[in-house]
C-alpha cells in the first residue's frame, strides 16, 4: 500500500518539496504545543501548596550532562546527513546509529532523574510542581523516544542502500524533527532546571 | 489565486497554530480527571483560569476558522453573479490575513467577567474592536462589487446577500460584546447566543448553502431547482431571524444561558415561542433543500460546464469534472482567467488558454486508503479515552501508521 | 530526495557543525556556571538559551541556507508560542510575583 518516494522530481509552484514544507509547518505547530506546556509549568510550578519543591529536588548536574548528550546527538545527526550528501553510505548509518544511542542515553538519564524524583515523593498527582514537571518533560521524552524509533526506520532503509546524494529527503526530515526536539530541550532545561 | 483559496490558506495557518493550545488543555484536563493531577484545583494552588486561557487561545481563532472559508465562498459567488471583478482583491486578502493574525490577540474577550484586571479587560476589548476593521473592509468590498453589477438573482446570490445582512447584524452585537461594561450585563445571557448564531448561522451556514447552490451543479452535473431554492432561502431567512432575533431581547431582559428551564413569571414565554416557531421554519426550509437535492439528482436539468457564466477555472471543465481535473496544469495570468478568455479585453490577448482535453492519466492521484485508516485509528483512540485506556495505545498506533503511510505515499 | 539541491545554496561544512557544537557546549557550561553565581538568572539565561536554540535552527536545521518559506512558517509558530507564553505571564503576573 503506497509507495516510497521515488527520485522523480515533484515540481511545485514554490520550488520546494511539499513534504519538507509540511514538516516545517508541523514543527511550527509543535512549537505552540510545547509553548503551552511550558507556560503551564512557569505559571504553576511555584504555586504548589505542599512539597516536594523544585529547588531542593531537581538534579541540575545530571540533567546538564543529559543536555550535553542531546546536543552531541544533534551533531551526530547532522554529520549523518552530511555523510549521505557526500555519498558515504557507511557514514550515514553509523552516525545515525550513534544518534540513536545518544538518544537512548538521554532517555536513560531521564528515567534515572524521574525515579529519583519519584522517590522524593514527586508524581503527577503529588502537587502542581509534580504535575506540570512530569507533563512537560514526559511529553518531551515521548518525543525523543518517537525520534529514536523514527531514526531506527531510517537506519533500516539506509542499510538497504535506500538513500543517495540526490535522494535522501527522509534523512533530512528525520533530522529536522530530531534537532527540533533538541531545541525544545534547550529551552526546557533552562526554564525548569536553571531558573 | 481565487479568493476562496486565499481564505482557506489563512484558515489552514489558524488551525495549525491554534489547535495545539487545545491539545495541551485537553491533555491537562485528561490528566486531572484520570490521573489525579491538580492543575485546576484551587485548593492545591491550581487555577481554573489557566484552563480558560488555553481554551480560548484556541477558541477564538476557531471562530475565525469557521468564518474565513465562508468569506471566501461569498467572495467567489458575488463577482460571478454581479458579472464584475471582485472589488478590492488585494484588500480582501490583506484583510483576511489581518483577521487571522488579530484573531490570536483577542481570546480573553470570552473571559471579561472572570475577574481579570481592568487593564487586561481593556486590552482585549480594544483588540476585539480593532478586528472589526478588516472585517468591515471585506463587507464594503462585497457591497462595492454588487454595486453597478448586472445582478443574476439566482440562489447563490440570494444566500450571499442574506449572508451580508445577517453577518452585519451579528457583527454589531459582537461590537457590543466587545464593550466591557455591556458585556458584564449580558455575559452568559441569551444575548451572546443571539450574537454567535447570527454570525455562525447567518454567516457560515448561509455562505455554505450559497456554496452548495453554486457548486453542487459542478459536482453532480445537475442544476438544482431554482423555485425550491427560493422557498428554501425565503423560509430560512425568515426562520433564522424569528429564531435568533428574540434572543437579543431575551438576553437583555436577563434570560441566562445554559439553564434549561424558567418560570412563566419571568415573562420570557412569548419570545421563546417565537424562537421555536422560527426553528421549525428553518427545519422546513432545510427539508425543502433536501428534497431539492434528491429530486434534482434524478431529474434535474444538466448543468453543463458553465451554468453561471463563471470567471474562475472550475467552470472550464465538465460537470462533474474528470478525476484528474485539468489535463495540464493551467498557467494563469489573470485574476479572472476564464472570464478573460471568454470575453477578451478589447484588443487584448486572452489571459490564459485553458484547454479541456483528455489526459493520458499519468499525473493524477489514484486515491488512498490512508485517510480512512487515520479516521479508524482516531475512533479507536477516542473510544479508549472514554472507556478503557489500554485501547488508546493501539488506536494511536493505527493513527501513526496511517499518517506516516499517507505522508510517504507518492502521487 | 533533494530536489532543491539545484536551488539550495551552500551545504554547510563539517567544520561549521563542529564549531556550532563547541559553542553550544560552551554556552551550556556557561549557563550552569551562572546558576552558581550571585547574578540575576532570567536576564542572562533566557538570552543564552535563545542563542543556543537559534544556532540549532539556523545551522543544524539549515534554515540559514534554505528557502525562506521554511523559516517563515517555523518562525510564525515560534512567535505564536512566545506570544502565548508572554501574555499568560503578564496575565498571571500577580500570582507569579507573590510566590517567587
Amino acid at each position: 500500500m503506497g509507495q516510497e518516494s521515488t527520485a522523480s522530481l515533484e515540481i511545485t509552484s514554490m520550488g520546494v518539496d511539499n513534504r519538507k514544507l509540511g514538516v516545517w509547518v508541523w514543527l511550527g505547530s509543535e512549537a505552540v504545543f510545547f509553548s503551552a506546556l511550558i507556560i503551564v509549568y512557569i505559571v504553576m510550578r511555584n504555586n504548589s501548596v505542599s512539597g516536594p519543591f523544585p529547588r531542593e529536588t531537581l538534579n541540575v548536574s545530571l540533567t546538564a550532562v543529559n543536555t550535553f548528550i542531546l546536543i552531541c546527538s544533534s551533531l551526530t545527526m547532522v554529520t549523518a546527513l552530511s555523510a549521505i550528501q557526500s555519498g558515504s553510505q557507511r557514514g550515514l548509518w553509523r552516525w545515525l546509529v550513534v544518534t540513536m544511542a545518544l538518544g537512548l542515553a538521554f532517555l536513560t538519564g531521564q528515567v534515572i532523574e524521574f525515579t529519583s524524583l519519584a522517590h522524593q515523593g514527586l508524581s503527577l498527582s503529588s502537587n502542581l510542581f509534580g504535575g506540570t514537571f512530569f507533563t512537560l518533560t514526559g511529553f518531551h521524552g515521548a518525543h525523543v523516544l518517537i525520534g529514536v524509533i523514527w531514526i531506527g526506520f531510517v537506519v533500516a532503509r539506509a542499510l538497504r542502500g535506500g538513500y543517495t546524494p540526490s535522494n535522501h529527503l527522509m534523512v533530512e526530515l528525520a533530522g529536522l524533527y530530531w534537532h527540533f526536539v533538541d531545541l525544545v530541550w534547550i529551552i526546557i532545561f533552562t526554564i525548569v532546571y536553571l531558573i | 489565486m481565487p479568493q476562496f483559496v486565499w481564505q482557506m490558506l489563512i484558515t489552514a495557518f489558524l488551525m495549525v497554530f491554534a489547535i495545539p493550545s487545545l491539545t495541551v488543555d485537553a491533555i491537562l484536563l485528561f490528566l486531572q480527571r484520570n490521573f489525579g493531577a491538580v492543575f485546576f484545583s484551587a485548593a492545591q494552588g491550581g487555577s481554573v483560569l489557566l484552563w480558560q486561557h488555553l481554551f480560548w487561545f484556541f477558541g477564538h481563532p476557531e471562530v475565525y476558522i469557521l468564518i474565513l472559508p465562508a468569506f471566501g465562498i461569498i467572495s467567489e459567488i458575488i463577482p460571478t453573479f454581479s458579472k464584475k471583478p471582485i472589488f478590492g482583491y488585494a484588500a480582501l486578502v490583506y484583510a483576511g490575513i489581518a483577521i487571522g493574525f488579530l484573531g490570536f490577540t483577542v481570546w480573553a474577550h470570552h473571559m471579561f467577567a472572570v475577574g481579570m484586571s481592568p487593564l487586561a479587560d481593556a486590552v482585549f476589548s480594544l483588540d476585539s474592536m480593532i478586528i472589526a476593521v478588516p472585517t468591515s473592509i471585506k463587507i464594503f468590498n462585497w457591497i462595492a462589487t454588487l454595486w453597478g453589477g448586472k445582478l443574476n438573482l439566482k440562489a447563490p446570490l440570494l444566500f450571499a446577500a442574506g449572508f451580508i445582512a445577517l453577518f452585519i447584524i451579528g457583527g454589531f452585537s459582537g461590537i457590543s460584546l466587545a464593550t466591557v461594561p455591556i458585556d458584564f450585563q449580558v455575559e452568559d445571557t441569551f444575548f451572546v447566543v443571539g450574537h454567535f448564531h447570527y454570525v455562525l448561522f447567518g454567516g457560515t451556514v448561509f455562505a455554505l448553502f450559497g456554496g452548495f447552490y453554486y457548486w453542487l451543479p459542478k459536482i453532480t452535473g445537475r442544476l438544482l431547482s431554482e423555485k425550491l431554492a427560493r422557498w428554501h432561502f425565503g423560509l430560512m431567512f425568515v426562520g433564522m431571524n424569528l429564531t435568533y432575533f428574540p434572543m437579543y431581547i431575551l438576553g437583555l431582559s436577563g434570560m441566562p444561558r445554559r439553564v434549561f428551564t424558567y418560570s412563566m413569571a419571568q415573562g420570557w414565554g412569548t419570545l421563546n415561542l417565537i424562537s421555536t416557531i422560527g426553528a421549525f421554519t428553518i427545519a422546513t426550509s432545510v427539508l425543502i433543500f433536501l428534497i431539492n437535492f434528491f429530486t434534482s439528482q434524478r431529474k434535474g436539468e444538466k448543468a453543463g460546464n458553465d451554468p453561471w457564466d463563471g470567471q474562475s477555472l472550475e467552470w472550464t471543465v465538465s460537470s462533474p469534472p474528470p478525476a484528474y481535473n485539468f489535463a495540464h496544469i493551467p498557467v494563469v495570468s489573470s485574476r479572472r482567467p476564464f472570464w478573460d478568455q471568454k470575453y477578451p479585453p478589447a484588443g487584448g490577448q486572452p489571459a490564459a488558454r485553458v484547454e479541456v482535453e483528455k489526459s493520458n492519466g499519468e499525473r493524477f492521484s489514484k486515491g488512498s486508503f490512508y485517510p480512512i485508516i487515520v479516521a479508524l485509528g482516531l475512533f479507536i483512540a477516542a473510544f479508549g479515552m472514554i472507556f478503557s485506556f489500554w485501547v488508546v495505545l493501539p488506536g494511536v498506533a493505527v493513527v501513526f501508521y496511517g499518517i506516516i503511510g499517507w505522508f510517504r505515499e507518492h502521487f | 530526495m533533494s530536489d532543491d539541491i539545484k536551488i539550495e545554496t551552500k551545504k554547510s561544512s563539517r567544520r561549521t557543525y563542529l564549531v556550532v557544537f563547541g559553542v553550544l557546549a560552551l554556552l551550556t557550561a556557561l549557563e550552569v556556571t551562572v546558576t552558581h553565581l550571585p547574578i540575576p538568572r532570567i536576564p542572562v539565561l533566557i538570552p543564552l538559551a535563545l542563542i543556543k536554540a537559534s544556532l540549532v535552527a539556523l545551522f543544524y536545521m539549515h534554515l540559514r541556507f534554505d528557502r525562506k518559506v521554511f523559516s517563515v512558517v517555523f518562525v510564525m509558530g515560534l512567535l505564536m508560542g512566545v506570544g502565548l507564553i508572554l501574555s499568560l505571564i503578564a496575565l498571571f503576573a500577580p500570582s507569579l510575583l507573590d510566590i517567587r
